[in-house]
């Protein structure tokens, strides 16, 4: 992978072992000679694997032994770009403890507000083409100066081969744009930054995949007013830290969570609140998206704000793609933050912040994109020249290069042109950067998708056929692609949404899954939802249906608070469609299930932003209980007498105690189910995805309840389970099919 | 060859070590004035290579160190009358002068260019016709010349929108004030670029008239120990001499070509060090001929030439009679990012280097 | 700045030549040196040719440094 530092690394390993050879940058790898004894290999291995640079993933080492002649020093060999050779593009790497110390210490670099080596900083944000060389990302237009030239020349500095490596003397710099003026000087910058955010003002500021908005965390002022201006409503903002112990007052850490927030990809993780910060940052949820600083600026910044906690929010209006332009940036953010900042180095490639969650003790992706990306999912079977389309919400999409898959950052929801057009440009770029050409096309089933129709048009134009995978089937074998798993499992997949090959709305199947095939084995009872995507934004629907199904037409709806509080004259239109069945696509969405009992609980009778319902049920579980609900299980799965209880226990019992108890009861019917089929196949791994296993107690529950029961059980680690993971397995599958039809 | 790599081999940095201290036959002390030396010595960790006894001090080998304040806030004033633009090296961007820096100067929207050589400089004015364009010529002879090339190539083209504020200094009187105000010191690691132009000869007076010894060293670790162990041997065999140690780009006589235009633009002057006071000889002005292209004499800039009192030390650190630790204010109110004085700011003055290096011992 | 830097030079036209550091390239007067051709090293400072590379006194320097070693070996 070029751009960890890997080569120069082994060049002063090399010389403080004082060995002579070269190191050469291979297709298949990296390839270090040493003229020395056994001893000396075994010391310099040993070396290599404790202090690599921590962004090098390194996979294997294999020591040969040859006679070789020549070699007086050690040397880096340029290397020799053929056709088929593709190399690893780094991800985005956080700013290191040395460069931050350079910022103090190094004279050309004090306060250099873009310092970096090679062990760190921008790489895919800046690429525009492969190999990485200076002259191929966006910092071609800074040349650099004649010190940091001859660091870069230089074996011994930790800036040698940096491609980004400038100073205050030769590199991009920072501006500051406020009514109407554009300034320059970093301190000035940090000055007024910090007057801003120390009275309860925003500012919007470029990070490295696209701008932010800001403003102080604990000032309930600051975040409603960016809320109101931003027309976000109540989707939770992530929240930047000063540093790791700041951190640790607002949240609980555990070990891994401290690992995954540390590291050098420098997520954004969901963490349990301990102490509050303003109620309008998470909206009564009772997690923080948290993260710690990751660009030179950050780390200035906090030493000169007062605030130990920032506000930092895409900086994008309404559903479209993160803004990665100056001037649209000026025009689309002064309005809402009044200050802008920005830097003269262009970002190539948008990448959001990543967000993700440790569940059982396992990393869960729930965006991936800076730090991630374009890191490949290394797959054991041959995917070369697939494009799969990935699906509709948090998109991604994924093209095979030799056993690899290269997942595209995070696109987002692909509902308007904003998204679309950023998601045909990736589609560019990756193509470009992997030399990628297609040789096979697959999507979703979905007859809307525009994921879809761009695969659709690729297939017109290439007159390649294409593919059209369910999407259920298809986040099934996401996981399977992961661990390498090829033979026939059982498979759970749960979301909100997918289209069946029934043209109905899936999302609780359970199914017996091969890469190439599945066959549904069961599901949820099928529901109406009254006024199709209006029963997604208003639960209560959701809520009236199922009790409709299950407590019968004439059902005293009024006896529950939750109707109370419904406008009378949308309750009959929705009474009647139910009675109609006009306008009310069926679905077996699980997350619509969860979404009804949230909204029984009062806790959301209406969605302002996607799973705000499941997430807000959720967040109230008391934990420390096994109990759960009875169910039925014929040809479906019927939850008639879950839903008979809850709504018994509406009237005594404290929405704490059902919510744990339903997530109790999802889990145990996934268990029941796959003991079922068991019984029935003898089948004994189970594969589960899809956005409702984000929700970490009823994964975790599930997990614990299948393993003590014997079975193997897997999820998805490095891609999401959500639909930003779909792509994975469309992939796969077209592979599975390939094999067989070749 | 690509004269980097070999002179850094591991084995033969050890061996002259070894030499080092076999050599050896009591205390020494020597000072090196070229703040690539500074640097080098440091980052190399060339101190702990040597055996206890010998002491490098550093002088003052950092032209930036040794501007005087004055001579940036001239360049500020330059910088603010409508249509100049003031074009400097980088290092000189962060430089306090009475009342801030070139960088803050900047911020606020003086017209101030980095550029890589007086050159590039003299480019920005042939572009510009309407621009005129002030070089802030700092450095000693390695420097000296290359502005000299481009003040005659200005003066063969006609050109009236270039100028040059001079702050240009020599080294040998430096030197022989340095050695006459008494430190004690046994030899010089002389500057190895500025006798690529001057040639070794210059630098004779040291031993001759002070019987000191000194070699003329490169910035590898292997050319500065074995310099070291050259010093040793001279001091050891009461010999002193000027030995050429980094013979693959200086000779005795130095660069003739150089010379001469440095010759033909330039002619020694009284200079003010800072730190130092004013040294005789110590700097260079333009010859009356070039008179056009001397910033001093066609603008008209009054600034307020006030010692102000200060706890900083950086004179008795750059004649080596004190270390940087031992200024009340390093490390404290004197940091890279709010310097006092200028050896805390460029990356070849003490300070800095003790900053970067020896802070957390 | 002090600063000088050994540099390849990569092309030559009249009294300017383009010389590379670690392949970064740069222009260099080359008004104080003489005979400078392509692949020649040169001493780069603030945007001039001050000296070129002689090859024999740094290959004479390296071969009695290596004296020195082989003393030591004895």
């Amino acid at each position: 992978m070029q751009g960890v530092g890997f080569r120069p690394f082994i060049c002063r390993l090399a010389f403080s072992h004082d060995l002579s050879g070269e190191v050469i940058n291979r297709t298949d790898g990296v390839t270090v000679i040493i003229k020395c004894d056994r001893k000396s290999a075994e010391l310099f291995v040993s070396d290599i694997r404790s202090k690599a640079p921590p962004a090098a993933n390194i996979k294997s080492i294999e020591i040969k032994r040859k006679m070789i002649a020549g070699y007086s020093t050690f040397s880096i060999t340029a290397s020799t770009d053929t056709e088929a050779s593709i190399t690893e593009v780094s991800p985005d790497i956080a700013v290191c403890t040395e460069c931050l110390a350079d910022l103090d210490s190094d004279p050309e670099r004090i306060d250099y507000p873009f310092v970096n080596c090679t062990n760190c900083g921008p790489r895919f944000t800046i690429i525009k083409a492969l190999p990485y060389d200076r002259d191929n990302t966006t910092m071609e237009r800074f040349g650099m100066c004649l010190r940091c030239a001859s660091e870069y020349h230089d074996i011994l500095d930790r800036r040698f081969h940096a491609q980004p490596v400038a100073c205050n003397s030769c590199g991009p710099e920072y501006f500051m744009h406020e009514n109407g003026h554009k300034r320059s000087g970093i301190s000035e910058i940090l000055q007024a930054i910090a007057d801003r955010l120390n009275t309860g003002r925003s500012v919007a500021i470029k990070s490295l995949g696209g701008y932010n908005l800001m403003c102080d965390a604990r000032n309930e002022e600051a975040v409603k007013e960016l809320r109101q201006r931003k027309q976000r409503d109540r989707k939770p903002f992530a929240v930047m830290f000063r540093d790791i112990s700041a951190l640790k007052e607002y949240c609980i850490v555990g070990e891994e969570e401290e690992a995954a927030i540390t590291s050098w990809r420098r997520p954004i993780l969901i963490l349990k609140q301990l102490k509050a910060l303003a109620p309008s940052v998470n909206s009564g949820l009772d997690t923080i998206g948290a993260m710690l600083p990751y660009m030179p600026l950050h780390y200035m910044m906090f030493r000169t704000i007062d605030s130990p906690a920032v506000i930092l929010t895409s900086g994008n209006m309404s559903d479209e793609p993160i803004i990665t332009d100056d001037r649209h940036a000026l025009h689309d953010l002064m309005p809402v933050a009044g200050f802008v900042v920005s830097y003269n180095r262009e970002i190539h490639n948008r990448a959001d912040d990543s967000v993700i969650r440790i569940i059982n003790h396992n990393t869960s992706i729930i965006r991936r994109s800076r730090g991630f990306v374009p890191q490949p999912v290394d797959l054991i079977n041959d995917v070369d020249g697939i494009f799969a389309a990935g699906a509709e919400q948090k998109n991604s999409f994924c093209i095979g290069k030799g056993s690899q898959a290269f997942m595209s950052q995070y696109i987002g929801d692909i509902k308007n042109v904003a998204t679309y057009d950023f998601y045909h440009e990736t589609y560019n770029l990756f193509s470009s950067l992997f030399r990628f050409t297609p040789s096979a096309l697959v999507c979703d089933m979905h007859p809307d998708y525009l994921s879809g129709r761009f695969a659709e048009s690729l297939a017109e134009e290439t007159g390649l056929p294409l593919i059209r995978v369910q999407h259920h089937h298809a986040h099934a074998v996401s996981v399977m692609a992961e661990h390498g798993i090829t033979e026939k499992v059982i498979g759970v997949s749960m979301d909100g949404t997918g289209y069946g090959t029934d043209g109905n709305i899936w999302g609780s199947e359970f199914m017996i899954v091969t890469p190439g095939d599945f066959t549904r084995y069961k599901h949820f009872d099928y529901f109406m939802m009254p006024g199709g995507d209006a029963a997604v934004e208003e639960p209560w629907r959701m809520a009236m249906s199922c009790l409709y199904k299950y407590m019968g037409s004439d059902y005293d709806f009024l006896k529950l608070k939750l109707f109370q509080k419904v406008d009378e004259n949308k309750m009959s239109v929705v009474r009647d469609m139910l009675g109609s069945g006009i306008n009310t696509p069926l679905t077996s969405g699980a997350g619509r299930i969860f979404d009804a009992v949230s909204a029984l609980l009062l806790l959301c009778p209406e969605t302002t932003f996607d799973s705000e319902a499941p997430m807000r049920l959720e967040s109230v579980i008391s934990p420390g209980r096994d109990d759960f609900y009875p169910f039925a299980i014929a040809e479906t799965i019927s939850l008639g007498e879950m839903f008979h209880e809850i709504v018994k226990e509406l009237k005594y019992s404290d929405a704490s105690r059902i919510a744990a108890r339903f997530h109790n009861t999802i889990a145990r019917i996934i268990l029941h189910v796959c003991l079922e089929i068991r019984k029935e196949t003898g089948l004994n791994s189970v594969v589960m995805s899809g956005g409702v296993f984000q929700n970490k107690y009823l994964l975790e529950k599930s997990l614990y309840l299948l393993t003590v029961n014997r079975f193997k059980a897997f999820t998805n680690i490095q891609v999401p389970s959500n639909d930003g993971g779909v792509s994975l397995g469309q992939l796969m599958i077209a592979a599975g099919r390939r094999v067989l039809c070749a | 060859m690509k004269y980097v790599d070999e002179f850094r081999e591991r084995k033969l940095i050890m061996n002259l070590a070894d030499q080092i201290r076999r050599s050896v036959t009591g205390e020494y002390t020597f000072m090196e004035v070229c703040g690539g030396h500074t640097a080098a010595i440091h980052r190399f960790g060339i101190p702990s290579l040597l055996p206890p006894g010998i002491r490098l001090i550093s002088g003052p080998g950092c032209p930036v160190c040794v501007t005087a304040e004055t001579y940036i806030d001239e360049l500020i004033a330059l910088s603010f009358i409508s249509g100049v633009a003031v074009a400097t090296f980088g290092d000189l961007m962060r430089i306090p002068g009475t009342a801030g820096s070139l960088s803050e100067a900047r911020a606020e929207g003086a017209d101030i260019r980095v550029v890589l050589s007086a050159y590039e400089a003299l480019e920005i004015a042939r572009s510009d016709h309407d621009l005129r364009v002030v070089f802030a010529a700092i450095g000693f002879e390695t420097t000296a010349p290359g502005t000299a090339v481009t003040v005659l190539k200005a003066d063969a083209e006609g050109r009236e929108n270039f100028f040059i504020l001079n702050a240009h200094k020599v080294m040998p009187p430096a030197m022989e004030e340095i050695i006459k105000g008494g430190s004690q010191i046994d030899g010089f690691i002389c500057p190895g670029h500025v006798s690529v132009i001057t040639g070794s000869s210059a630098f004779e007076f040291i031993p001759r008239k002070y019987k000191l010894a000194s070699v003329i060293t490169g910035f590898e670790p292997t050319d500065i120990l074995s310099s070291i162990l050259m010093l040793i041997r001279q001091v050891n065999n009461h010999n002193p001499a000027v030995e050429i140690q980094y013979n693959r780009a200086v000779t005795r006589t130095g660069n003739i070509k150089a010379q001469a235009y440095m010759n033909e633009a330039f002619e020694p002057c009284d200079a003010g060090w800072r730190g130092l006071g004013v040294i005789a000889a110590g700097g260079l002005r333009m010859r009356d001929k070039y008179k056009s292209f001397d910033a001093g004499a066609s603008f008209n800039i009054e600034v307020a030439h006030n010692e102000t009192e200060t706890a900083c030390i950086c004179g008795d650190i750059l004649r080596g009679i004190r270390t940087p630790d031992e200024c009340i204010l390093f490390a404290s109110a004197c940091t890279p990012h709010h310097p006092s004085g200028a050896c805390m700011v460029s990356d070849e003055g003490a300070c800095n280097t003790w900053y970067k290096y020896h802070l957390h011992e | 700045m002090c600063l000088s830097v050994p540099a390849r030079v990569v092309s030559v036209s009249g009294d300017m030549a383009e010389v590379s550091v670690g392949g970064a390239i740069f222009s260099a007067g080359l008004q104080m040196v003489e005979n400078v051709g392509v692949g020649d090293y040169v001493l780069l400072h603030a945007g001039f040719a001050i000296e070129k590379l002689n090859e024999e006194d740094a290959l004479e320097t390296l071969r009695l440094l290596k004296e020195i070693d082989d003393t030591m070996a004895e």
